[in-house]
């Protein structure tokens, strides 16, 4: 996959949404269409098959996503499938999120934990980030059963580790280093 | 024949001359001259002739030099060049006897010399291979020492390495288990401490 291309469609996309004051929406139509295609097998292999006719793809999409979503996401689905870019959708639509996020000035970071965090902690968390970065912060939470305890939270290319496992790594580190310099 | 012509007394020539005279003298007088005793001896059978005994000393006076001339002359030149030649001969002989032993002389002091520079070469040379030898022994005793050092070297840092790594290894299983210790105690009062712990220290970078 080529993430120029996906790149270039999504700033398409995100201009003509900026345009439209439809940016939230169009976002979420996205995501939902593409929740729905890779959801159905069926459909999936039929849109990412190169041997489908484009034509017949197009008329799919318009069929099934005509009436529910953005016009200017079935337009750019639609696009994309004539000019056989299926495989780019997905990173499309990440490249989409990415300068939505930039443009609402958005921190996207993952959350990892044993344990479901409880929403107070959440809410602290999201506060101190939101005004250690300057940023309005958006997360995404997810159970990582092979951890002790803890939280690690990871965005652009920063992880700020939390858990038992990273500290005894962190100590174990030291030992060994000072190991070495004895 | 040198030697005949420089030979000392009258000339050949008179000899010569005085024979061929007395020979016809004495011929001369044996036919014309008949003295008395000559008779009386004659008469006594003593048939004695004095011009034939004149006549013959005149043969013997020319035929002296002539004999002296063709016969003793070329063999005494003959005895002289070959005494000559001997001496000559005998001469080399004696110069190569001489030359021999002035060549064995130098041979033996060329002998007594080389074997001189032979020992002394030799000695030399024993001198020098002693010498050699204490300096490989001086060298393979400082190489000893220097591999008996780097072995030791060696052994030490392989020994500070098997202790570094032992360090490594005890530090690795005290935090395995600790890690399970930990596992098998943090509950979700010890979780949720955990959290608040890191949401209190934790610093993110912009």
């Amino acid at each position: 996959m080529d993430q120029r291309v996906a790149g270039r469609y999504a700033q398409a996309l995100f201009n003509a949404a900026e345009k439209a004051g439809a940016i939230g929406q169009v976002e979420n139509d996205l995501g939902e269409v593409l929740a729905s295609i890779e959801g159905h097998p069926a459909l999936h292999a039929f849109l990412m098959s190169p041997v489908s006719d484009r034509r017949k793809k197009s008329e799919l999409l318009a069929l099934v996503f005509g009436g529910s979503v953005s016009p200017l996401v079935l337009q750019a689905l639609r696009l994309m499938v004539d000019k056989r870019r299926e495989a780019e959708m997905r990173p499309m639509y990440a490249k989409f999120q990415d300068l939505r996020r930039e443009h609402d000035n958005v921190l996207h970071v993952k959350v990892s934990s044993r344990a479901d965090v409880p929403d107070d902690v959440r809410s602290k968390l999201l506060e101190k980030l939101g005004a250690q970065t300057g940023k309005r912060i958006e997360a995404e939470y997810e159970l990582d059963p092979n951890m002790i305890g803890g939280i690690r939270v990871a965005y652009d290319n920063f992880v700020l580790d939390g858990t038992v496992r990273g500290r005894l790594a962190r100590l174990r580190d030291k030992l060994k280093s000072e190991l070495r310099s004895a | 024949m040198s030697n005949a012509k420089q030979s000392s007394g009258p000339p050949a020539i008179v000899g010569i001359i005085v024979g061929a005279v007395l020979m016809f003298g004495g011929f001369w007088f044996s036919k014309n001259v008949k003295l008395e005793f000559i008779k009386t001896l004659e008469a006594q059978g003593i048939p004695l002739d004095p011009g034939k005994t004149i006549s013959i000393i005149g043969v013997l006076l020319i035929l002296f030099p002539v004999i002296k001339f063709f016969f003793i002359a070329p063999l005494a030149e003959a005895i002289q060049n070959r005494t000559t030649e001997l001496e000559r001969t005998f001469g080399e002989a004696e110069n190569l006897r001489a030359e021999m032993t002035q060549m064995k002389q130098d041979y033996e002091r060329r002998l007594v010399q080389t074997e001189a520079d032979a020992r002394e070469q030799i000695q030399g040379q024993i001198k020098e291979a002693q010498s050699l030898r204490q300096q490989m022994m001086a060298e393979a005793g400082v190489k000893a020492e220097e591999l008996k050092a780097s072995a030791a070297r060696e052994i030490e840092a392989q020994k500070q390495q098997a202790i570094a790594e032992l360090r490594h290894y005890v530090v690795e299983l005290a935090l395995q288990a600790t890690e399970k210790l930990v596992e098998a105690n943090v509950d979700e009062e010890r979780n949720r401490k955990l959290v608040a712990d890191f949401l209190e220290t934790v610093e993110a970078p912009r």
